[in-house]
């Protein structure tokens, strides 16, 4: 009884010394845009927060149109990860639970295409963006990636694991039509699966700065990401408005992440316990 | 039926010259993509009664953003065959990127005529835009002589004078007297420079060209393996105190005097005054390059790339030609930002002569010009931003003794004939 006592101390001890470290740099970033930009690269680091916050909101607001920014990231984000998840999930679902011709090959094929460097797209996909007339809009943010690779991978993964065919079955002969199934069975049952998707879609897509950058080139109307960079300055001292900004730009982040711990963890742990 | 075809060739000619010439009474609005602070600077410039009084219909739209994010945006629109901003700044690293790969517009030849135009610009920042078959690709704006920044202050406790150094070697040998153990720790607090790899590039034309000249890369052999002894030599005295550029650590030794000296182009001067030491005003002076070594660390160009259709070409040439050649143009982005001027007949303003508070009373900008004016002319090509690479390794590994000058050299030469053949 003792030794199971002393087992869970160490135990919570040693997690919450691994939170605090992970935790460190979420409070650090806040930490420092509080302080002047002349003192945020000050040595020893500052750990408590300091007082300028007014000084570098005023240097953040001034300088680019931040909440503009804010709601295009905000919007692009939102309608990106709902698409992602939603078209994702359907392709997911096909794969693990249909049969149909070249099913193994066109599989390989969607895999095969995460071995090539986002990069050396980008040319064509410059080129096929403008003869669309998609440059500063949301579009080539969205669009693209509603069905990536990537997604529907973890999907049909999820899928073949968390979904038994029996399930499906009684679905049929109770008189579901097949985009029933999915709707009222497979999107439930996946909903671990689509948190991860999900979030992984939204940071991914928050944090997006070279296709926001050259796809959005107006300031009004590109993303945060694109507009911090703005204040990267070597004369001028724009480091206080730059770390505000950042951390502003953490709290969707954040919040995300808090809403759908739950369904994360158990999408995290699916599959780790036989049923 | 000849004459008629001559007459027709004659009107299409005069009217593709009439639609690329300039109109002071229609309005434009001009597209310019620029990084850091330019955007601040030129708009100062386009606000001034000057520049309203000559463009009063002229308008503009900017995109801004930091080095890297601007030249890939720039670099993948004309990779893409698209049409970028009408005005696209590109700093010196960047420019050897299109020297040979074509998408920027000519600007020496005619109607533009830059290299006539540019005739009192500096002379080394015009070759640094000039690609090897006489092209011109941009025009230089602002350019950053390379100086010695040092402590004053500094300097008279270690009683050493860095104003008239005769060579790297004595540089050295001063430096190890500026070393101190100021907290009496039995530790060394107090270093001559941040690290070895300062040094790496200013003494190459500040990294800017005749890497590969006449065909001969890394040529003489003998001024590639100095430089590379040179960053040894600086740890093996231990005068750096190895820290990391733009790192905390890095910007706050020269605030609290853990640094006394940092070889860079003028515009660190900008730096060290509105934001990383300005509490040390008085403190800071700037001397020549050890050995009067002539070199720029930075600066901007303005180009047009060649997809932006005749007329705009047109426009956007008048605002270059008024960026880089007007002298009140120059001035204010050097006010504005501390950009210093390409333009060499600003040197003989006043303000060139006008003593500068921060550096104790200097006066510094005579320092820059003369540098600038000094400073060699070098040949660009497509392949010097790789090369730069391959050489800060070659530095890096010298640095920490993996391999010697030699091996460095010889190693840096084999990389750098296999990525470009």
């Amino acid at each position: 009884m003792r030794g199971t006592r002393f087992a869970r101390i160490i135990t919570y001890l040693v997690l919450g010394l691994f939170s605090l470290l992970f935790a460190f740099p979420f409070y650090y970033v806040f930490v420092l845009a509080t302080w002047p930009g002349d003192r945020v690269l000050e040595f020893p680091p500052h750990m408590f927060f300091g007082n300028g916050v007014q000084e570098n909101a005023q240097i953040l607001f001034s300088r680019v149109p931040y909440l503009k920014n804010f709601l295009n990231s905000l919007g692009i984000a939102a309608i990106s990860t709902v698409l992602t998840i939603f078209f994702c999930t359907m392709a997911g679902f096909a794969f693990a639970k249909y049969k149909f011709k070249f099913k193994k090959q066109l599989y390989q094929f969607v895999i095969a295409t995460l071995a090539i460097p986002g990069f050396l797209n980008i040319v064509p996909f410059y080129k096929m963006m403008v003869a669309f007339k998609w440059i500063n809009t949301w579009l080539p943010l969205i669009v693209p990636g509603m069905a990536g690779a990537f997604g529907i991978f973890l999907m049909t993964q999820f899928m073949e694991n968390s979904i038994p065919e029996e399930i499906l079955e009684a679905g049929r002969i109770d008189g579901l039509t097949e985009f029933g199934l999915l709707m009222k069975i497979a999107f439930p049952l996946a909903k671990p699966g689509m948190a991860i998707l999900g979030i992984i879609t939204f940071i991914g897509s928050w944090n997006s700065f070279t296709s926001a950058m050259i796809f959005l080139p107006s300031v009004e109307k590109t993303t945060l990401p694109v507009a911090l960079s703005m204040l990267n300055s070597r004369v001028d001292n724009n480091m206080g408005g730059l770390m505000l900004g950042t951390a502003l730009s953490l709290i969707p982040i954040i919040i995300v992440f808090v809403a759908f711990s739950k369904q994360i963890i158990a999408g995290l742990t699916a599959g780790a316990v036989k049923s | 039926m000849k004459r008629l075809a001559v007459l027709l060739l004659a009107l299409v000619c005069a009217g593709t010259l009439f639609a690329q010439q300039f109109d002071p009474n229609k309005k434009y609005v001009v597209t310019m993509g620029l990084y850091g602070d330019l955007e601040r600077a030129y708009k100062k410039v386009f606000e001034s009664p000057a520049f309203k009084a000559k463009f009063p219909n002229v308008t503009f739209k900017f995109q801004t953003a930091d080095f890297n994010g601007h030249h890939n945006r720039l670099s993948t629109v004309i990779a893409a065959g698209e049409v970028p901003n009408d005005i696209e700044a590109l700093e010196i690293r960047y420019v050897a990127n299109f020297i040979e790969g074509g998408g920027l517009t000519d600007l020496g030849a005619p109607p533009f005529n830059g290299k006539q135009v540019g005739k009192d610009i500096v002379a080394f920042a015009m070759a640094n835009a000039t690609t090897t078959k006489g092209k011109l690709l941009a025009m230089p704006v602002d350019i950053a002589p390379a100086v010695l920044f040092y402590r004053k202050d500094l300097a008279d406790a270690a009683g050493v004078n860095l104003d008239n150094l005769k060579s790297w070697d004595e540089y050295i040998e001063v430096g190890k007297k500026l070393m101190i153990d100021k907290n009496g720790d039995g530790k060394k607090d107090q270093f001559a420079i941040t690290h070895p790899g300062d040094v790496a590039l200013i003494p190459l034309n500040g990294g800017n060209g005749d890497w590969i000249k006449d065909g001969k890369i890394l040529e003489p052999k003998e001024r590639y393996i100095a430089v590379l002894e040179l960053a040894k030599k600086i740890r093996q005295a231990g005068i750096d105190a190895d820290l990391g550029a733009w790192t905390g650590p890095w910007v706050e030794s020269f605030k609290n005097g853990t640094v006394a000296t940092m070889p860079n182009g003028a515009w660190f001067g900008g730096s060290l005054k509105t934001w990383i030491a300005p509490d040390l005003k008085g403190k800071w002076r700037v001397a020549y390059l050890p050995g009067k070594m002539y070199a720029a660390q930075g600066g901007t160009y303005l180009s047009i790339p060649a997809k932006v259709p005749a007329e705009r070409k047109a426009v956007a040439w008048e605002i270059i030609k008024y960026l880089t050649t007007n002298p009140e143009a120059q001035l204010i982005t050097f006010k504005e930002i501390d950009a210093f001027p390409a333009l060499t007949t600003v040197y003989n303003d006043k303000i060139m002569d006008e003593p500068e508070e921060y550096f104790g009373g200097q006066k510094v900008r005579k320092i820059y010009a003369d540098v600038a004016l000094h400073t060699p002319n070098s040949e660009v090509t497509e392949y010097d931003n790789v090369i730069v690479s391959i050489w800060n390794r070659a530095i890096g590994n010298v640095i920490l003794g993996k391999q010697t000058p030699e091996e460095a050299y010889q190693q840096a030469l084999k990389d750098i004939k296999a990525t470009i053949q």
